[in-house]
């Protein structure tokens, strides 16, 4: 796998080639993950990313979700609106 | 070693460039790169592609159209809390490279039910807060304007689409309590009609697709307060639902859906499903590469099953980060390419 921080810019960003070819998925903290494949320093450089180690992927997004966690905290004390079935505190996520 | 000429009695042609159009089989010299070429059948796999972003970031938006005449409207700017934010009743055009923000729904709603095309939609229920209040209040968008027309019978939220403007059908959602609701209702482009019978599985956060006489209802939660997410797929005649045999690979809440009864799309969902899904009118396959960006928290959706459009819903940990996020699905294609002919 290769991991990057990249700004989507939009049309462009990831062509339909690019998508076929690296099998993306995108994170928070415009963190991007591709599966390595000829072509894929290219495509960071196209983009204008930054490549990063995973553990260094890693340590963004868990500052990222610490932030989000407290956020939750101040603005969540006690929920109870019965609407919000699908809200709960942000957990961490294992990039692969 | 025999030559071209010597196999096939004539020589290749030499062209300054490209011929226009390509011919199955055409061989030619091109004298300006000095190479070779030949035109084969070249089958691109499924993909979705980046687009450009929405103006407005949302959860649990509403689409209608094309991949190239699209609308969105509706949704949350609620990045975290259901007790701040807002709803929201910015309405987006998307013109296939671009969206533009146009005249706003009459009423603010988010979790609503979409349908029709990019120049004559229908909004129908949703939630008006940021909390629990929902409505039944029903609006028709002309490609200017929304009017507020006929309520639905069931207010509801969480709850999908088929059809067009004056031939809708809403089906499921979440109701007060809260609880998932089966209740089918058609639209004729003035009044809502509840159907006799309902899904076979109540069930909200689903997906829709087809028309109001042959549409299609996966996924979805089956639970409230506590979420089950189903596979579950049924199929709708115009008077009743059958539940498919069988049902989405990846079970999955808040996602989106394209195309028809017999030619569906499946993507997105809860939590971050990248997975995307391809339905003949029996199965569902799952397709090798997903979106780029998983998400659910109702992300909008649109087109068809060879061309479609996903756009925003909720990205980060449990989907509640408002995205603009926009991406363009192409199936499997076929071309015709120049391609360079090379020694092995």
């Amino acid at each position: 796998m290769k991991y990057c921080i990249a700004n989507n810019f939009g049309e462009g960003f990831i062509t339909h080639r690019d998508s076929v070819a690296f099998e993306f998925q995108g994170y928070p903290c415009d963190i991007w993950v591709l599966r390595e494949n000829i072509g894929d320093v290219e495509w960071i450089q196209r983009v204008n990313g930054t490549e990063k180690t995973k553990e260094e992927a890693q340590a963004i997004l868990d500052a990222e979700i610490l932030r989000l966690q407290q956020e939750w905290d101040l603005a969540n004390p006690d929920v109870t609106e019965e609407n919000e079935i699908y809200l709960t505190r942000p957990t961490g996520i294992i990039l692969p | 070693m025999s030559d071209y000429k010597t196999i096939l009695g004539f020589r290749t042609q030499s062209l300054a460039s490209d011929p226009s159009p390509l011919l199955e089989g055409q061989v030619w010299y091109n004298t300006a790169t000095d190479v070779g070429k030949v035109t084969l059948p070249v089958t691109t796999a499924a993909a979705w592609a980046i687009g450009n972003n929405l103006n407005s970031s949302r959860v649990q938006l509403a689409g209608a159209g094309t991949q190239t005449a699209a609308l969105a409207f509706g949704g949350s700017n609620t990045s975290s809390s259901p007790t701040t934010g807002n709803v929201l009743n910015a309405t987006e055009k998307y013109d296939g490279t671009n969206w533009t923000s146009v005249n706003n729904m009459n009423t603010q709603r988010r979790a609503s039910g979409g349908a029709g095309t990019q120049t004559s939609a229908l909004a129908f229920g949703g939630g008006i807060t940021p909390a629990a209040t929902r409505t039944n209040a029903t609006e028709k968008y002309d490609g200017t304007n929304w009017t507020t027309v006929n309520t639905m019978n069931t207010t509801r939220n969480f709850l999908p689409g088929a059809g067009t403007q004056t031939a809708t059908l809403a089906f499921g959602g979440l109701v007060p309590g809260p609880a998932v609701s089966a209740a089918t209702e058609k639209y004729d482009g003035t009044t809502w009609t509840s159907n006799p019978t309902g899904l076979n599985t109540a069930r909200n956060y689903l997906a829709g697709a087809g028309t109001q006489t042959s549409a299609l209802a996966f996924g979805g939660g089956t639970g409230a307060p506590t979420i089950i997410a189903t596979a579950a797929t049924e199929l709708f005649n115009g008077t009743t639902w059958t539940s498919n045999p069988t049902g989405l690979n990846t079970p999955r809440t808040g996602l989106a859906g394209a195309g028809t009864q017999t030619a569906g799309l499946a993507f997105g969902g809860f939590p971050s499903i990248s997975a995307t899904e391809l339905f003949n009118g029996t199965t569902w396959t799952s397709n090798p590469t997903g979106l780029n960006t998983g998400r659910g928290n109702s992300l909008g959706g649109a087109g068809t099953k060879t061309s479609a459009l996903a756009f925003g819903g909720g990205t980060g940990p449990l989907n509640t980060t408002p995205s603009s996020l926009t991406e363009k699905w192409t199936d499997t294609f076929t071309a015709l390419t120049a391609r360079t002919i090379t020694t092995a």
